[in-house]
C-alpha cells in the first residue's frame, strides 16, 4: 500500500480539487452531417382547390445542408383527377406554377385530387379535397373618427354555419386610385399565425374588427379596402397549424422535438387542400 | 382446461399436503444494533425447507417433531447456526453478528435461480455503497439502472427506465409511501439517503399481486429502525453535500429511533452575492441552489409480537435566480424561484397474530408539490412594468393499508389485504398580475382545479411449492379508482419456476398493470416541470402486460440469469409542449395525446461472481422499444427517446485488504435518439422554406461510454472512532458522451456537457 503522510494527502485533495474545476466545466461540441438521411428529390406540391379552379406552386425537395440548390421541376405534368378519371391538366403559367385552364369549372360536391408526375420521380397524390361553399360577408363598415383622420375602424360580419367545425383566415388589401398599398399583404402569402376556429362562436353571427392607423404624413389616403375571408379545409388547417408550431419552436434549441409538418401528399410533401374564399371591397371615401 | 382452473386445481392438490408438523417461527435481528433483518435466509437440514424473514425480520417455518439445524445467512452478516429440538410450535429470536470490514458473504444472498419471481432482485445498501457515483454519494436509483433491463440517463441524472416503461411508470415506495419525484438537484442525486435504507426489493416482472398502481417496476424501500442498544451515529463530509445520521434507543430497549439529515451547501458559495442583493446593491445577479432531506422514524415494540412505527420524511429542492441591473436609463429588477418537496407521514403496526398469522397495517400521508414564482420590474425615464407570476401545482394522498401473512398451509405462503386512497390532485394553480405602463394595463387571472378520486384495491396471493421443485407465485389484485368516472381493472399475476436441478431452473411471468396517476412533463429540456394527472372519463388509465421468461443457474461462484420479456403497453400519454396554452392546467386532459401504444421486447443476461475478496457483475441488454400516437408522427412507429438496443454494465468491488476496497463501474450503450431533417422544403410563392421531420428519433447520437473508478480507506481515529475517506473519479477516462444537440444555422451540433468528475468525501462514525 503507498503511505502518504498528512502534508501529501492535504496536496491531494487540493489537486482534485483543481483538477475537477479545470476538467468538469469543459464542453465539447460537434458538428453532426445529417445529409445521410436525404431519401433524394421529392416533388413537393403546395396549392389551393376552390370553386373557380386549382392553382399551385410545384417544387422539389433539396438535402437540408444545401438548401440553395436548384428546386425547380422541368417537364412536370399536373392534373386534377376527379375520382379515377383525369378532370383537367393544369397549365404551367410561370416556372413551378400551375393553374385550371380559365375554361374549367370545378363541380360542385364533388371531390378531386392532384396527380404530378415527372421524370426520375415518383407520382405524386394529394388525398381528395370537395368543393367547399364560402361563408359569406353580410356587412361591411367602416368608422372613421374625423373625415381626414387616416385612423379608422373597420368592421365586417359574416355567419358561421353551425353545422362543422370551420376554421377561417381573414386578409385586408387597401388601395390608393387602384394600386393596392400594403403590397407585403399579397394574396399569395398565408400567415400561418392568422388563422383561427369557430370554438367560440359556433353558428353564430361573428363581426371582425380591424384597426387601420397609417401614421406617415407623407401617406397618400386610402381610397378603399378589400376584405377577403377565406374558410379553410380541414387538411390546411393541420397544415397551417403544424406551420405555426414549427415557426414557434425552430430557433428554440430546448424543445426536445421539432414540429413535423403535415402534409396529404403521398410519395412527396407539402399541402392540396380546399379554401374557399368571399369578398367585399369597401369605399372609404 | 383453462389456465385458471389449472391453478384452482393445483391450489387444491397442493392442500392436501398439510400435515401437523412443528411451526418454528421468530425474528432475524443485528446482534450488535437490534435492527431486523431483511431477507435473512433460514434453511432446515437436508435444505428442504426455506424459509426468508420479512421487513420485520420475522419468518416462519414447518419443521417435523424432533432435532433440528437451521441454517441462517445473509449478504451482511456472519452466518449462524442454529439447533432447535421442538416437540410443539416455538417462537424464537436469532441475533446475528455483522460481518469484519474487508469481508464478503458469499452465501448471504438467495440465488436467482430459487427464487420464484423472476423480475425480483433485492439490493442491500451496503453493496450500492461501493459502486463509483456522480459525486461519491451512494445512489440506490443509480445503482438499480446497472440492473439489466433497467437504464438511467445518460446525463447523469437520477432516472428509471424499465423494460421500455417512462420514469413515470415505476413505483417508488419508502417504507409503504409513494414518493413521486425522486430527483434532487436536477437528477444528480436521488431523494433516497443510503445511510437510513435497510432493504430495496426492486420488480421488473412477475409483480405480485400486492404491488399496484404503476406499469414497469417497484421500487419497495424499507428503512432502518434504529438502532436500540446504544446511541450511534455518523457523518459525512462531500464536495455537493454533508450529511448526519443519529440513532438509538428511547429510554429503554423497546424503543429506538433513527435520524437522517442531508443537506447541499451551494448557497453558501452565492452567500456575499445574495447579502449584496438584500443591501440592494444595483448590480448583482446570482444563481442558488439548495436542496435539503429529512428521515426520521420512530419504533416501539409493544410487546414481543407487535411494533408499531412512525416515518417521517421530508425533502426538499429550490433553485433561485436574482438578477438585478441599473443604468443612468433604466433600473430592473428580476427573481425567479423554483420549490419542489416531497413528503410523507406514515404510521404502521406489524403484528403476529398467532403463529400461522401476521398483521400488518398503516396508515400513509403522502404530498408532492412544486411551485414556480417570478417577478420582472422595469422602471425607465418614461414607463414602467412590473410582472409577478405564481403557479404550483401538487398531488396529496391518503392511504390506509391492511396486509395478512399466513402460512398455516405448508406449501403455501399466502398474502392478502387492501388498501384505501384518497387523492387530491391539482395539476396547477396558476395566477399572473402585470402592471404595464402608466395606463396600468392589468391582465391578472386565477386559475384553480382541484380534482378528488378515490382508489380501492384488494388482492390475494399465494406463494405454492407444489412439488420440491415446482413453485408457483399466482394471484390477483382488483383496482377501483373513481374521479368523474369509475376503472374498475382486475390484473392477473402469476410466475412459475420449475428447479430443473440443484443448480439450475426456469422461470416465466405474466402480469397486467394499471397506472391511474399520470405524469406531465414539459419537454422543454431543462426546466422539468413536473404535473400529475388523475385518470377520468377521458383519460384512461395506462396499461401494460408484460411476458418473461428465462433460465438462471449457478456454477460455483458463478451465477447466471438469461430472460426475454414482452411488454405491451396501452394508452400512454404524451404531452407535447407546443399544443399548452395558459388553459393547460384546466384542459390537460384535451391537450395531451393518450391513445399511445407501446411495445418493448428484448434479452437481459446477468452473470455475478463472487468469491471472499470481491464481488463483480456484468449486465447486459438487447432491446427495442417503440411508442406509436394516432397525433403524432403520422400515426407511426417510432422509437422511444429512451430506446437503447445494447446497454451493458461491468460492476467490480474489489477488497484489497481490510482498510482499502475498490470499485470499478464501466457503462457501454446505444447512443440516445435524437430526431434530424431528412429534407428541405423550399420557399414557394404561400409559405415560407421549412425543414421537414417525417420520422422522429431517426438518427441517434454516438455510443456513449463511461469508466468510473472509486477508491475507500477505512481507517480509525485516535479515540478508536472508525472513519473512511473516499475518492471517485467519475467519467474516469474523461470521455466526451455527447448529451444534446442544438441548431446554428444550419448546422446541427452535438454537445457534451462535462469530462472527468472527481470528488472526495469524507466520514465518520460515533
Amino acid at each position: 500500500m503507498i503511505n502518504i503522510n498528512k502534508n501529501q494527502f492535504i496536496c491531494f485533495i487540493c489537486c482534485i480539487f483543481i483538477f475537477q474545476t479545470l476538467f468538469s466545466g469543459c464542453e465539447i461540441e460537434k458538428e453532426i452531417d445529417y445529409n445521410a438521411l436525404y431519401g433524394g428529390d421529392k416533388m413537393v406540391i403546395h396549392g389551393f382547390l376552390h370553386n373557380k379552379g386549382a392553382f399551385l406552386q410545384l417544387n422539389k425537395t433539396v438535402p437540408p445542408l444545401s438548401r440553395d440548390k436548384n428546386d425547380y421541376i422541368s417537364n412536370a405534368k399536373v392534373s386534377l383527377y376527379s375520382g379515377n378519371e383525369q378532370a383537367v391538366e393544369l397549365i404551367e403559367h410561370t416556372p413551378g406554377y400551375f393553374e385550371t385552364p380559365c375554361d374549367f369549372k370545378p363541380t360542385d360536391n364533388t371531390t378531386y385530387q392532384i396527380v404530378a408526375e415527372a421524370e426520375g420521380f415518383s407520382k405524386v397524390f394529394s388525398s381528395k379535397q370537395i368543393i367547399m361553399s364560402p361563408v359569406l360577408i353580410d356587412t361591411a363598415y367602416y368608422i372613421k373618427e374625423t373625415p381626414t383622420s387616416k385612423m379608422f375602424d373597420l368592421y365586417f360580419s359574416y355567419t358561421d354555419p353551425s353545422t362543422e367545425e370551420n376554421y377561417y383566415f381573414y386578409k385586408i388589401l387597401y388601395f390608393t386610385e387602384g394600386i393596392i398599398e400594403n403590397e407585403n399583404d399579397y394574396i399569395e402569402y398565408i400567415d400561418p399565425f392568422s388563422w383561427y376556429s369557430d370554438d367560440e362562436f359556433n353558428g353564430t353571427r361573428r363581426t371582425e374588427y380591424i384597426l387601420y392607423y397609417e401614421g406617415r404624413k407623407d401617406t397618400p389616403d386610402i381610397d378603399s379596402a378589400r376584405i377577403i375571408l377565406y374558410t379553410l379545409s380541414n387538411d390546411l388547417k393541420k397544415y397551417l397549424e403544424s406551420i405555426e408550431n414549427y415557426d414557434t419552436t425552430k430557433e428554440d434549441p430546448f424543445y426536445e422535438q421539432p414540429a413535423q409538418i403535415f402534409t396529404n401528399i403521398i410519395n412527396g410533401y407539402g399541402i392540396f387542400a380546399g379554401l374557399a374564399v368571399d369578398s367585399i371591397t369597401l369605399s372609404l371615401r | 382446461m383453462k389456465p385458471g382452473n389449472i391453478i384452482i386445481f393445483l391450489l387444491i392438490c397442493t392442500l392436501n399436503l398439510y400435515s401437523q408438523n412443528i411451526k418454528i417461527n421468530g425474528y432475524i435481528i443485528s446482534a450488535s444494533s437490534g435492527e431486523p433483518i431483511i431477507n435473512a435466509h433460514i434453511i432446515s437440514n437436508g435444505m428442504d425447507k426455506h424459509s426468508i424473514s420479512n421487513t420485520s425480520g420475522f419468518f416462519s417455518l414447518s419443521l417435523a417433531e424432533g432435532k433440528n439445524a437451521l441454517q441462517i445467512s445473509h449478504v451482511a452478516y456472519q452466518p449462524a447456526l442454529v439447533t432447535v429440538n421442538t416437540k410443539k410450535d416455538t417462537a424464537i429470536t436469532i441475533e446475528l453478528l455483522s460481518l469484519q470490514l474487508g469481508e464478503i458473504e458469499v452465501y448471504g444472498e438467495e440465488p436467482l435461480h430459487r427464487q420464484t419471481l423472476s423480475g425480483k432482485i433485492s439490493i442491500s445498501p451496503q453493496k450500492i455503497e461501493f459502486i463509483p457515483t456522480f459525486v461519491g454519494e451512494p445512489d440506490i436509483i443509480k445503482a438499480i439502472t446497472y440492473l439489466p433491463g433497467v437504464s438511467g440517463n445518460n446525463k447523469g441524472f437520477s432516472n428509471l427506465y424499465v423494460r421500455g416503461g417512462d420514469r413515470q411508470n415505476n413505483l417508488l415506495l419508502l417504507d409503504g409511501a409513494p414518493v413521486y419525484s425522486l430527483n434532487h438537484l436536477f437528477g444528480i442525486l436521488s431523494v433516497f439517503n443510503a445511510d437510513i435504507i435497510k432493504n430495496i426489493d426492486f420488480y421488473k416482472g412477475g409483480f405480485p399481486a400486492r404491488y399496484g398502481g404503476r406499469t414497469s417496476s417497484v421500487v419497495d424501500i424499507t428503512t432502518r429502525r434504529g438502532n436500540n442498544k446504544k446511541l450511534t451515529g455518523k457523518f459525512n463530509i462531500g464536495i455537493l453535500k454533508s450529511k448526519l445520521l443519529l440513532e438509538g434507543p428511547v429510554v429503554n430497549q423497546r424503543t429506538s429511533f433513527i435520524l437522517a439529515l442531508r443537506s447541499s451547501y451551494l448557497d453558501l458559495f452565492t452567500l456575499p452575492f445574495r447579502n449584496k442583493y438584500k443591501k440592494g446593491n444595483p448590480h448583482v445577479n446570482f444563481l442558488g441552489y439548495t436542496f435539503y432531506d429529512i428521515n426520521a422514524k420512530v419504533t416501539r415494540e409493544i410487546n414481543e409480537k407487535s411494533q408499531i412505527f412512525v416515518n417521517l420524511y421530508k425533502g426538499t429542492d429550490i433553485q433561485k435566480v436574482y438578477d438585478k441591473a441599473q443604468n443612468t436609463f433604466q433600473y430592473r429588477n428580476s427573481a425567479y424561484e423554483y420549490k419542489q418537496e416531497n413528503q410523507s407521514a406514515t404510521i404502521g403496526l406489524q403484528s403476529l397474530l398467532n403463529s400461522d398469522l401476521y398483521f400488518n397495517t398503516s396508515v400513509i400521508y403522502s404530498k408532492y408539490g412544486n411551485r414556480f414564482e417570478m417577478t420582472d420590474e422595469i422602471i425607465d425615464y418614461i414607463d414602467s412594468s412590473a410582472v409577478i407570476e405564481k403557479s404550483h401545482s401538487y398531488i396529496n394522498s391518503l392511504t390506509c393499508n391492511i396486509s395478512f401473512d399466513y402460512t398455516q398451509f405448508n406449501n403455501h405462503k399466502i398474502k392478502t389485504g387492501g388498501s384505501i386512497s384518497l387523492y387530491k390532485i391539482q395539476p396547477g394553480v396558476s395566477s399572473r398580475k402585470s402592471d404595464i405602463y402608466f395606463n396600468h394595463f392589468d391582465t391578472t387571472y386565477n386559475v384553480s382545479v382541484e380534482k378528488k378520486a378515490t382508489e380501492y384495491n384488494l388482492y390475494i396471493e399465494d406463494e405454492i411449492a407444489i412439488t420440491n421443485k415446482l413453485n408457483i407465485n399466482a394471484g390477483v389484485r382488483l383496482n377501483i379508482f373513481n374521479s368523474n368516472y369509475t376503472h374498475i381493472n382486475p390484473e392477473p399475476r402469476i410466475s412459475i419456476r420449475w428447479l430443473a436441478g440443484e443448480n439450475i431452473s426456469f422461470k416465466t411471468g405474466y402480469s397486467i398493470m394499471h397506472q391511474y396517476m399520470h405524469l406531465i412533463e414539459s419537454n422543454i429540456q431543462g426546466t422539468g416541470n413536473e404535473l400529475w394527472v388523475g385518470s377520468n372519463k377521458n383519460t384512461p388509465p395506462q396499461k401494460a402486460s408484460l411476458f418473461s421468461g428465462g433460465i438462471f443457474g449457478k456454477i460455483s461462484h458463478i451465477e447466471y440469469g438469461f430472460e426475454a420479456f414482452y411488454k405491451n403497453m396501452e394508452n400512454l400519454i404524451y404531452f407535447n409542449y407546443i399544443d399548452a396554452d395558459e388553459d393547460f392546467i384546466c384542459k390537460w386532459d384535451n391537450m395531451i395525446l393518450k391513445d399511445g401504444k407501446g411495445r418493448a421486447y428484448g434479452f437481459e443476461a446477468l452473470i455475478k461472481y463472487k468469491s471472499k475478496k470481491f464481488i463483480s457483475s456484468l449486465s447486459y441488454t438487447l432491446a427495442k422499444n417503440d411508442r406509436k400516437f394516432s397525433d403524432y408522427n403520422f400515426n407511426k412507429w417510432f422509437p422511444f427517446s429512451h430506446d437503447r438496443r445494447h446497454d451493458l454494465t461491468f460492476l467490480l468491488h474489489y477488497i484489497l485488504n481490510e482498510k482499502n476496497t475498490v470499485g470499478i463501474n464501466f457503462v457501454f450503450n446505444t447512443g440516445e435518439p435524437i430526431t434530424l431533417p431528412e429534407a428541405y422544403i423550399p420557399t414557394n410563392r404561400y409559405f415560407n422554406g421549412y425543414l421537414s421531420y417525417n420520422d422522429i428519433n431517426n438518427m441517434r447520437l454516438p455510443a456513449y461510454h463511461r469508466l468510473d473508478i472509486s477508491y475507500k480507506r477505512n481507517t480509525k481515529t485516535k479515540k478508536g472512532r472508525k472513519s473512511y475517506w473516499s475518492i471517485n473519479l467519475y467519467n474516469a477516462y474523461a470521455r466526451r458522451n455527447p448529451v444534446y444537440v442544438y441548431y446554428d444555422k444550419d448546422k446541427v451540433i452535438s454537445k457534451s456537457l462535462y469530462s472527468i468528475i472527481p470528488s472526495f468525501n469524507w466520514g465518520m462514525e460515533f
